[in-house]
């Protein structure tokens, strides 16, 4: 409890901590909004350029009218929609391709902003925490303009919540429909630009495209649903600033980087255990499958040789049959054991009478499900029984009777064999 | 009066012409097969009477009308090939964009949109799958949910690129039969085709064309050898003879 107390709540007594923890989650939730956007319409590119690219509005503006958000918040917001009108313009009146076109433009108005902050010797601009980020120097304007920010951004993704999903997954229907995708196109490159001038001051113009894409890119390995990627996304975008902004103020680390390093942690921690795409989960999940698959088989089999009388014992047969060590199969009849689907008696295995249930269960899946692909001509004969082998491990009980109804329940599988009934 | 009529329309891609001059006059109630060899310019006749592209020369009236006054009376599947099917979203809410020409600019789905989501789901019979990601689908049911969604989209002019493409037999009849109520509702369907099997089944009139239109008129009349030779420039013959020489 001291520890925590001493590391996560002493700091906020003090007021730049607050004013840095309130920039965190204002631009966590701005840029993880815009960002799942920008990643599923895959502009990660022209983000990056933007960032880049409103550097010499930034510059501008300090020549202009010194130290003013408002100022700032024109000059980015300028200079980014002059640069994606710039892009588009090279794009359409020439071969080029887009991606080189942005490269071209960016890099071009990156070092004009550059250029001006050498000029500007008399006015003290601290380039560095444009470019690195400084999440404990964020102002009380700075926070005021980022909520701001944050509040449009809520607004128009709330209220377009319909054109924007539909140019970003059908811009041929959403034309059709009569939405303009241009329109919709410049809407998000504003926001897009005010997410970015949001995020300058604590993360800075080099790494804010992380900002923009790594939460986005961990909510999408968790889920399939765009509202829940959207809330996700914001999630991570404020944890990951908000351990940022802690590892910063302990360990005096750069803001943006300690930021960003926390949001790509965050996504190898989706990538490798994620439920459902995690590169770790799966090969678990393969694992049981085998394994799920071996004690079925082992139940079946013990099933089909109850009643032959055999000189060799039911484990030698089963590992025969399947080809795999005898240590295999007791195992897996150890485990059948254990669950109570088989027992051991007079030195012999045998299947529990719940164990023949789960048998029969089996052998009726099997023999349904090849008669359904028969039917249904998906296959012919000779290929299906390898087929049936692999679906009958993984059909639930509900999806059988399903099956067996709208079969018609038939007595016989297409070999001639009878089904057993439930 | 005609669903849509098209004069001297010419379209170009770079400033080469995928469509020359076409002229049509496509009345109500039928289904209309567009058929030509790849790149004669079906997807860009398509696209055109969509108003998706700009046009070199050339008019186009739906309903007698420009196109951007009847976007609401017209719906239009893709090809499938365009998607991408890892998108966030399911088989429901693909569906329910069939409903956002009807709805105000910042205004939500209600009840109604619903409910009509749900009756065209159960019609192509994908209500089981209402809440399926669109990847974890057949080929067929990918296509019916997309027909799904013109449906919901109330329209009463259909244009469909190359629906059958891809699909198993099952939503083959699904597709043909949907094309057929549809007719008999007094709807108008343009449909791209490019396999010359069922033509004369699937369609009443056929637009033949291959750059410049071939011929437009009742299947029966457009789909003799002759006609379909000069649409595929000879190549239908080429196919002709392997078949003959396979059977
Ligand atoms: N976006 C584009 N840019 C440049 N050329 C294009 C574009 N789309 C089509 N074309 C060209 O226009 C011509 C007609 O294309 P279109 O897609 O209309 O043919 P199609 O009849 O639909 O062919 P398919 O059967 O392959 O779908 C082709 O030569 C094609 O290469
Ligand atoms: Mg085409």
């Amino acid at each position: 409890m001291d520890i925590f107390s001493k590391y996560l709540l002493e700091p906020v007594q003090y007021e730049f901590i607050q004013r840095a923890l309130i920039a965190s989650v204002t631009i966590g939730i701005s840029c993880g909004l815009i960002g799942t956007y920008i990643m599923l319409r895959r502009m990660s590119l022209i983000g990056d350029a933007l960032a880049h690219a409103v550097l010499p509005g930034v510059v501008v503006s300090f020549m202009v009218a010194g130290k003013s958000e408002v100022a700032l918040f024109i000059g980015a917001v300028v200079s980014g929609i002059l640069t994606v009108l710039l892009i588009g313009f090279v794009n359409r009146n020439s071969k080029i391709k887009e991606d080189t076109s942005i490269g071209i433009i960016f890099t071009g108005a990156f070092a004009l902003g550059i250029l001006l902050v050498s000029q500007l010797k008399q006015v003290h601009i601290d380039l560095s925490s444009y470019l690195f980020g400084d999440v404990l120097g964020v102002s009380t304007g700075d926070i005021t303009l980022s909520m701001i920010i944050m509040v449009v951004i809520i607004f128009c993704i709330v209220l377009f919540y319909k054109q924007l999903l539909l140019t970003s997954f059908d811009p041929t229907m959403a034309m059709t429909i009569g939405i303009s995708t241009t329109l919709v196109h410049y809407m998000l490159m504003t926001l897009l630009s005010m997410s970015i001038v949001a995020g300058l001051q604590s993360v800075g113009v080099i790494l804010i495209i992380a900002m923009l894409i790594t939460p986005p890119a961990t909510a999408y390995l968790l889920s399939n649903n765009l509202k829940k990627i959207l809330l996700l996304s914001a999630t991570f975008g404020t944890i990951s600033a908000i351990t940022g902004l802690y590892l910063s103020y302990h360990f005096n680390f750069a803001s943006g980087a300690s930021i960003v390093l926390v949001a790509v942690a965050l996504f190898m921690l989706a990538f490798l255990f994620s439920p459902k795409e995690g590169v770790v989960t799966k090969l678990f999940r393969r694992r049981s499958a085998s394994k799920m698959v071996l004690i079925e088989d082992v139940i079946k089999l013990s099933y089909r040789f109850k009643d032959e009388p055999g000189k060799t014992e039911l484990v030698d047969k089963i590992a025969n049959e399947l080809g795999i060590s005898n240590g295999r199969v007791e195992a897996a009849v150890k485990t059948l054991i254990g669950k109570g689907l088989m027992e051991r008696s007079n030195g012999n295995y045998l299947l529990t009478a719940d164990g023949v249930k789960y048998a029969l269960r089996l052998v009726r899946t099997h023999r349904l499900w090849e008669t359904y692909v028969t039917r249904e001509n998906v296959l012919d004969l000779e290929h299906i029984h390898p087929e049936a082998e692999k679906v009958e491990h993984v059909l639930t009980e509900d999806m059988v009777d399903e099956l067996d109804e709208e079969l018609g329940f038939p007595e016989k599988d297409p070999h001639g064999s009878e089904i057993p009934r439930k | 009066m005609n669903v849509i009529t098209v004069k001297n329309l010419t379209i170009s891609y770079h400033k080469k012409p995928a469509i020359k001059g076409v002229n049509l006059n496509i009345e109500p109630g039928s289904v209309i097969g567009i058929i030509g060899p790849n790149g004669a310019g079906k997807s860009t006749l398509l696209k055109g009477m969509l108003g998706l592209l700009p046009f070199d020369t050339g008019e186009i009236k739906i309903f007698g009308e420009d196109i951007d006054k009847s976007r609401k009376r017209i719906s239009y599947i893709p090809q499938r090939e365009q998607f991408d099917w890892d998108f966030p979203i399911n088989v429901e809410d693909v569906v329910m964009m069939g409903r956002y020409a009807h709805l105000p600019i910042v205004g939500f789905p209600k009840a109604g949109d619903k409910a009509i989501v749900e009756q065209v789901l159960n019609k192509v019979e994908m209500d089981k799958y209402a809440r399926r990601q669109i990847r974890q689908l057949s080929g067929g049911q990918q296509q019916r949910v997309f027909l799904a969604r013109a449906l919901a989209q109330e329209s009463d002019v259909y244009f469909l690129d190359e629906p059958f493409v891809g699909v198993d037999a099952k939503t083959e009849r699904a597709i043909f039969k949907l094309m057929k109520e549809l007719k008999e509702m007094g709807k108008t369907l343009l449909v791209v085709h490019h396999d010359l099997s069922m033509v004369k089944d699937y369609f009443d009139k056929l637009i033949l064309i291959n750059q410049t239109l071939i011929a437009y008129g009742d299947s029966e009349k457009v789909f003799t050898p002759e006609l379909i030779n000069k649409t595929y420039g000879g190549r239908l013959t080429m196919l002709q003879k392997t078949e003959e020489l396979v059977s």
